[in-house]
């Protein structure tokens, strides 16, 4: 990075910082520590909410998404506005007449302590697991950037983040999420201009759609059929995407303290439903566009050599080895099929022939061809073969103006922090409310409360800087990994949620067997599709966790027995 | 926080919102459907 770049990053984030620092005094209690004392307006809440789900992870691997698989992931988003709808017609209601600090807190109400305990524990191994990977996510740039080390540089970032969001607490988390997005929607647009800027003169965004749509990645809608058969173990489809993205959604946004505790902040009941409902709007075309620049990036690379893979890193540690010269050969073989490529594309654009096009998605299976050969020498040189989250970075960093790659960079950092510091925050607070208050101390001041709550901040961040050393050897794309582990847990808690909503009949006992039972069913499928004993897309796990949960739950009360009236 | 009774903005009830929050995912749905269409 160039100096100017190095200015604009340090700047950025400086002034994230000292602003976060500035807006945390707040009343130092618990409501003012983790609910701003209830004063937030709707659009700071929509900010919130946008902000805290749009973390680095959707920002780096998203657009690297798109340029593999095409547009079709966001059918993943599109239960959330049915799910909005849902929250806001029975989950907001509820919360906000009990006036609690964490959505378990209603279940105690509904069953009983135990039922509290299991499903808050379930929630902070789920988004404590999740916000160590989402530390890891930038500090892989700042490592493939400066050649860090990857364990120091997640010291380095999780440090910081453990500094500012202590001293935050959620009216800091909302203000800065606030600059944060503003800086990020500014840094999308500019990234999306210069990719369409780079392309040929006569080349234009429709031009460029067209060339990414023919070689198959416009893909934005798919139905998940294959040879006449509806395809379970597809992931990213319309059918999985309204149902399967349904449950995921409602139990992120109802039940995942990181976004309850971002509209228990609102002023008011309206303001909480307003948030929720404009995020159901705004989500799903702000992650389009982001996808889109995915598919531009794929289309530069059309015009330009792309590299045979994107990670630096693995590709200098195979030019070392033993494998250098395979290497030298598939990047040749690269080489020629570009030529060809651009006279193809040339042709192709000019005269929109089917036979150019041909050729154009002859050429293609070629590229994914060598760049298979490629990643297949460095899983045997013991690498990791999952460039998708270095995609839209290499692009970042090779072609975007001095001073705007350390923009770019900041954003990065930004959306992460953003996210992370809501999800810090939400740890902290079930923490304190549903162990530390109710079963170490429950009575204590104001003054301690406060005090308490920033040290269990402190020691959240302390485990996801830990988590986050080991998620170096996690294969998958970084988006997909933090959904999946979403999945394995966020089935089970929302049915205890909607069983405590719409089963009224249901007690205690009966849902705290049915939770046990619905999560050792999810564990074992997700298990069996892992190992290909069953084709099953991670998203169904949501729908599945949910529905056994509630299914377990009847079965459990009907042996029980129901309560007379 | 205030429960219950703030006015609704814009529409005569929550149900009004909950509409169009759908309505909005459909259209969304039909146009991704035509640009897919489109493209490839």
């Amino acid at each position: 990075m160039n100096i100017a770049d190095w200015i604009v990053l340090i700047a950025t984030l400086a002034a994230i910082v000292g602003y976060g620092v500035y807006k945390s005094r707040t009343s130092r209690n618990l409501d003012g520590y983790f609910l701003s004392n209830r004063s937030m307006p709707w659009w700071l809440i929509l900010l919130s909410i946008m902000g805290t789900q749009a973390s680095a992870v959707t920002f780096l691997a998203a657009p690297g998404q798109a340029y593999t698989d095409g547009m079709r992931f966001i059918q993943y988003y599109f239960g959330l506005p049915i799910a909005a709808v849902v929250i806001c017609i029975t989950f907001v209601p509820a919360f906000s007449r009990l006036k609690i600090y964490t959505a378990y807190e209603f279940l105690e109400t509904r069953f009983d302590a135990r039922t509290r305990t299991f499903t808050a524990f379930l929630f902070l191994i789920q988004r404590g697991l999740s916000t160590g990977i989402s530390i890891f996510a930038p500090s892989i740039i700042l490592s493939t950037i400066l050649g860090w080390n990857i364990y120091l540089t997640n010291l380095v970032m999780g440090g910081l983040l453990i500094i500012y969001t202590v001293t935050g607490g959620a009216r800091a988390v909302a203000y800065t999420q606030k600059i944060q997005l503003i800086v990020i929607f500014a840094g999308m647009f500019i990234a999306g201009y210069y990719v369409v800027h780079n392309l040929p003169q006569d080349m234009g965004l429709s031009d460029a759609l067209d060339v990414g749509g023919k070689l198959g990645k416009m893909n934005v809608i798919t139905t998940g059929v294959k040879d006449g058969r509806f395809d379970w173990s597809d992931r990213y489809n319309l059918i999985s995407g309204i149902i399967g993205g349904f449950f995921l959604a409602l139990s992120y946004f109802g039940t995942d303290q990181s976004q309850v505790g971002r509209y228990l902040t609102a002023k008011s009941e309206k303001e909480s439903k307003l948030g929720l409902l404009m995020n159901g709007l705004v989500k799903i075309p702000v992650q389009f566009f982001i996808l889109l620049i995915g598919v531009l990036v794929f289309t530069f690379y059309q015009f330009n050599q792309a590299p045979v893979f994107f990670n630096e890193k693995e590709l200098v540690r195979l030019e070392s080895s033993e494998y250098g010269d395979s290497l030298a050969t598939l990047r040749n073989r690269s080489l020629s099929i570009q030529s060809s490529r651009k006279e193809a594309l040339s042709a192709y654009t000019k005269t929109k022939s089917p036979i150019h096009l041909e050729t154009l998605k002859g050429l293609q299976v070629e590229t994914d061809e060598v760049r298979s050969s490629v990643k297949s020498l460095i899983r045997k040189n013991g690498g990791d073969d999952n460039d998708t989250n270095y995609i839209f970075l290499r692009f970042v960093m090779d072609y975007l103006p001095v001073g705007l790659v350390g923009l770019l960079i900041a954003v990065i950092f930004l959306a992460s922090w953003g996210s992370v510091a809501a999800a810090l925050n939400s740890l902290a607070s079930s923490s304190v409310v549903d162990f530390h208050k109710r079963f170490i101390k429950k009575e204590c001041g104001q003054e301690e409360d406060y005090n308490v709550s920033r040290w269990y901040t402190f020691g959240w961040g302390v485990f996801c800087v830990i988590v986050a050393m080991f998620a170096y050897n996690i294969g998958n794309s970084l988006i997909e990994a933090v959904n999946i582990l979403g999945s394995l847990f966020y089935g089970t808690i929302l049915g205890i949620f909607l069983v405590a909503f719409y089963f009224k009949k249901i007690g205690a006992k009966a849902v705290f067997i049915a939770a046990v039972l619905a999560e050792l069913l999810v564990v074992t499928m997700f298990w069996l599709s892992e190992h290909d004993y069953i084709g099953l897309g991670f998203l169904w796990l949501n729908a599945i966790g949910s529905i056994a949960v509630i299914l377990f739950a009847i079965m459990a009360q009907t042996i029980q027995g129901y309560p007379k009236k | 926080m205030k429960t219950g009774d703030d006015k609704v903005p814009l529409f005569r009830s929550w149900n009004g919102w909950y509409t169009f929050v759908l309505v909005v995912l459909v259209i969304l749905i039909v146009l991704f459907s035509l640009l897919t269409q489109h493209f490839t």
